[in-house]
C-alpha cells in the first residue's frame, strides 16, 4: 500500500474508533523503517506516538505541551501558547489543516507531518521530519508580534522515551570525556553538555538516541551542527520520571517552567525528557519575518541502505540513471541525465528520429561526447543500439534532473 | 491613553504593581545562571546575533530549501472529518456535564465552551477519564468537571488566579465586540480598519493568571503588520481595563 493510501486507511480507523471517545484523533503512519501514530489535540498541539524505528520502540510520544512568550519589560504578555486548538489551513498542503507530505533534500528522503495555528497574532507552524535513516527534527516556525517589543519565545517538547519498552532508560549528559547518567531528576542548562550532547539509552539493550539542538536555517543540515551556539546557550533540559498524573500536557501559566522535579531516581527507570527551546524575535524585525528552533532526536540505530533501484551503488535519490547502471555517473552535456540513459541528444524530451540522425552523423568520431552513450571513447555501434532500445522514451529516469 | 476609569479594585493594584514586578526582574537578572535552566520569569531576555534566516523565495509556513521529489500526503477532506469528529466528542461530553445540577450551579448564567483536558498512563488506562475546564463568568472562578468513562465523577471550583482554561474563538470574538464599542466612544476611528486578534492575557508573576478573565487583543492592518492599537479586556465585568496605541 502506497505511503497516502496507508495515511487514507488510518485516518478511516481513526473515525471508526472515535465517535465518543479520544478528543484527540490519531491515525496510524508506517513510512521506510517508521511506524508511529498522530494525533492533535488542544493540550500538546500535534503529538506522535507509539514512535518505532526498524522494528524498535524508540518513543511513547514526542509533543508540544506549550511555547511560552516573554516581551521586554513585560510591555504586553507574558503568553502562553498552546497548539492544538482551532488549526488554520496550509496553503502549499491543498489547503488542508494538517500536512503530510515526503520529500528528498541532500539525497535523503524525509517525511514530513505539521500542524499550523494562529493564537493571537502569532502564526506558528509546528512539525515533525523524520528522515529515512532514523532522525527525527522537531521543529517550531513562529512570527508575529503582540506588541511592538523585542521579545523570546520559549517553546517545549516533552519526549516521553520507552527505548525497547518503558523501563530501564536512563539520561546521560556529555562531561567532555564521556557520557554520564543524570541519577535523579533535574532541571539544567542545555549547554551544560559540552558538544550539546543530550542522550537517553537503554541500559539492557543499548539502544540510544542523542539529543541535539535542530537546525538553525531551514535547510535541515545533515550533521550534528545545528543552531549557532549564540542561540543554543539558552535552551534548557529538564529529566522526570514518568508519572501518569504528569501526562496531561500543559496546565499553567507562563512563569512557570517545566515543573515536576520532585528529586525523583531516574537512572534505569521509565523516563520523561523535556526540551526547552530559545527563539528570540526582535520587534525591529517585524511582524512577518518568522523565527525558527528546535530539537533533534538521533537513534543509533544502522539506518536502511538508501534505495539503489538499478544496484549501482549510487543511492537513487542522486543517481543520474536511476534504473540502468552507470556507477561512473558519466553525464557529459551537464542536464542531470547519465549518458547511459540520455539518449535524447537534441534535448526535446523524447528519443527519436532526429536524435538517430544526430548520433548517425557522429559515426566513428570522438569529438562528439554527448553522443558516446556508453562512453568508451567513440560513437559506434554500440551507441546506436543503446538510442534503438530508448527509441520514444524520455531520457532518464534521473533522480538529479531538474 | 488612560485606563479605564471603572477598573476593578484588584486589577487597579495589579497595575500599580506592574513597574516593581520589572524591578525585581532585572535584579534577578543579575544572579549568575550557573547550570540551572534559563528561567525566562526571573532573567531579562537578550537577543543574541547569529540568528537571522535567509527568508528569500520562501512561503509560509516555511518549506526546507532544496526539497525535492515531493509527496504530498495530505487530504483536506479527511482533516475535516477529522475536525468535525473532534468538535462531535467535545459536543458529547459538554452535554453530559451540563446535565447535572451541580454543573449548572457552578458554572452559573454565564460561561465558556470548555477546554478538555485528557490524561492517562502511556497504556491507555487513563484514556477514558478527561477533563471539562470551563471558566464561568458569573462566579469568576474556573469549573473543573471530571469525567470517567462519559460519567461525571466530580466537579471542582479553582480560584481564576490558580488557573484558567485556554481562550476559546468565541471569548475573543467577545472580547472584540467590547472593544471596539470602547474604540467607537471615544473617536479612535481608526481602530474599525484594522483586524482583532485576541489570546489570553497573563500577569508577569505569581501564576500569571489574572483574577478574571483577560482577553489581550492586538490590532493590526494586516497579520504581517505590526500592531497599532492593543486592549486588555476584562469578560468577567464586560469592561475595558487599558487600552493602548503603539508606536512602531
Amino acid at each position: 500500500m502506497s505511503a497516502a493510501g496507508r495515511f487514507r486507511a488510518g485516518v478511516l480507523a481513526a473515525a471508526l474508533g472515535t465517535v465518543l471517545s479520544p478528543l484527540a484523533t490519531a491515525a496510524p503512519v508506517t513510512w521506510q523503517a517508521w511506524t508511529f501514530d498522530y494525533q492533535v489535540t488542544n493540550t500538546e498541539g500535534l503529538k506522535i506516538t507509539n514512535v518505532t524505528f526498524q522494528g524498535r520502540t524508540l518513543l511513547s510520544s514526542l509533543s508540544f505541551p506549550v511555547m511560552r512568550v516573554f516581551y521586554d519589560a513585560n510591555a504586553c504578555g507574558p503568553f502562553v501558547d498552546r497548539l492544538g486548538g482551532t488549526l488554520s489551513p496550509i496553503p502549499w498542503a491543498n489547503n488542508s489543516t494538517l500536512a503530510q507530505r515526503e520529500f528528498t533534500l541532500g539525497g535523503k528522503q524525509w517525511y514530513e507531518i505539521g500542524i499550523r495555528d494562529e493564537i493571537g497574532n502569532y502564526d506558528i507552524y509546528q512539525v515533525y521530519y523524520l528522515s529515512a535513516d532514523g532522525t527525527i527534527d522537531a521543529h517550531i516556525y513562529s512570527k508575529g508580534l503582540q506588541c511592538v517589543v523585542n521579545h523570546v519565545h520559549y517553546p517545549n517538547w516533552r519526549i516521553d522515551v520507552d527505548l525497547d519498552g518503558a523501563t530501564n532508560d536512563q539520561i546521560l549528559r556529555d562531561t567532555g570525556s564521556g557520557f554520564t547518567a543524570m541519577a535523579t531528576e533535574f532541571n539544567a542548562a542545555a549547554d551544560s553538555a559540552p558538544n550539546h550532547a543530550w542522550r537517553v539509552r537503554d541500559t539492557t539493550t543499548g539502544l540510544q538516541i542523542d539529543v541535539l539542538p535542530g537546525f538553525a536555517d531551514f535547510s535541515i543540515p545533515d550533521g550534528s551542527t545545528t543552531l549557532p551556539i549564540a542561540g543554543y546557550a539558552n535552551h534548557s533540559v529538564f529529566g522526570r520520571l514518568f508519572r501518569a498524573s504528569e501526562n496531561r500536557g500543559w496546565t499553567f501559566g507562563p512563569n512557570t517552567q517545566v515543573p515536576y522535579n520532585n528529586g525523583e531516581n531516574i537512572d534505569s527507570k521509565d523516563v520523561v525528557l523535556w526540551y526547552e527551546g530559545y527563539l528570540p524575535h526582535s520587534a525591529a524585525e517585524g511582524a512577518g519575518l518568522w523565527h525558527s528552533t528546535g530539537v533533534r532526536l538521533i537513534s543509533n540505530l544502522v539506518p536502511p541502505p538508501p534505495p539503489d533501484a538499478d544496484g549501482d551503488g549510487v543511492p537513487d535519490a542522486t543517481d543520474n540513471c536511476t534504473l540502468v547502471v552507470n556507477a561512473s555517473q558519466l553525464d557529459t552535456n551537464g542536464d542531470g541525465y547519465g549518458n547511459l540513459c540520455d539518449a535524447d541528444l537534441n534535448n526535446n524530451g523524447v528519443v527519436d528520429s532526429q536524435d538517430g540522425a544526430l548520433l548517425k552523423a557522429a559515426f566513428g568520431s570522438a569529438l562528439f561526447p554527448d553522443r558516446d552513450l556508453n562512453g568508451n571513447g567513440v560513437v559506434d555501434s554500440q551507441d546506436g543500439a543503446l538510442l534503438k532500445s530508448r527509441f520514444g522514451q524520455p531520457p532518464g529516469p534521473s533522480g538529479v534532473a531538474p | 491613553m488612560q485606563a479605564h476609569s471603572r477598573l476593578p479594585h484588584r486589577a487597579r493594584l495589579l497595575l500599580l504593581a506592574l513597574p516593581s514586578v520589572v524591578l525585581l526582574s532585572v535584579a534577578l537578572a543579575l544572579n549568575a545562571r550557573g547550570e540551572s535552566p534559563v528561567d525566562p520569569a526571573t532573567v531579562e531576555v537578550g537577543h543574541p546575533t547569529g540568528h537571522l534566516h535567509d527568508h528569500a523565495d520562501q512561503t509560509w509556513p516555511p518549506q526546507p530549501r532544496g526539497l525535492r521529489n515531493v509527496v504530498p500526503l495530505s487530504n483536506p477532506g479527511n482533516a475535516e472529518r477529522v475536525t468535525e469528529l473532534r468538535r462531535r466528542a467535545r459536543a458529547e461530553r459538554e452535554r453530559i456535564a451540563l446535565a447535572r445540577p451541580e454543573v449548572r450551579q457552578a458554572l452559573g448564567k454565564r460561561y465558556n465552551r470548555p477546554d478538555v483536558v485528557e490524561s492517562g498512563a502511556k497504556d491507555g488506562t487513563g484514556a477514558a477519564t478527561s477533563r471539562l475546564l470551563y471558566f464561568s463568568y458569573a462566579n469568576n472562578t474556573t469549573v473543573e468537571v471530571t469525567l470517567d468513562n462519559n460519567q461525571v465523577r466530580g466537579v471542582r471550583r479553582i480560584r481564576a488566579t490558580d488557573y484558567q482554561p485556554d481562550v476559546t474563538d468565541e471569548e475573543i470574538t467577545a472580547a472584540e465586540v467590547i472593544a471596539r464599542a470602547y474604540f467607537e466612544a471615544r473617536n479612535t476611528e481608526r481602530v474599525s480598519a484594522l483586524k482583532a486578534y485576541g489570546i489570553l492575557a497573563y500577569l508577569p508573576e505569581g501564576t500569571g493568571f489574572y483574577p478574571t478573565r483577560v482577553i489581550y487583543l492586538s490590532f493590526h492592518a494586516a497579520a504581517d503588520a505590526p500592531p497599532e492599537f492593543a486592549a486588555w479586556v476584562d469578560l468577567t465585568s464586560q469592561r475595558v481595563l487599558r487600552i493602548r496605541e503603539e508606536r512602531s
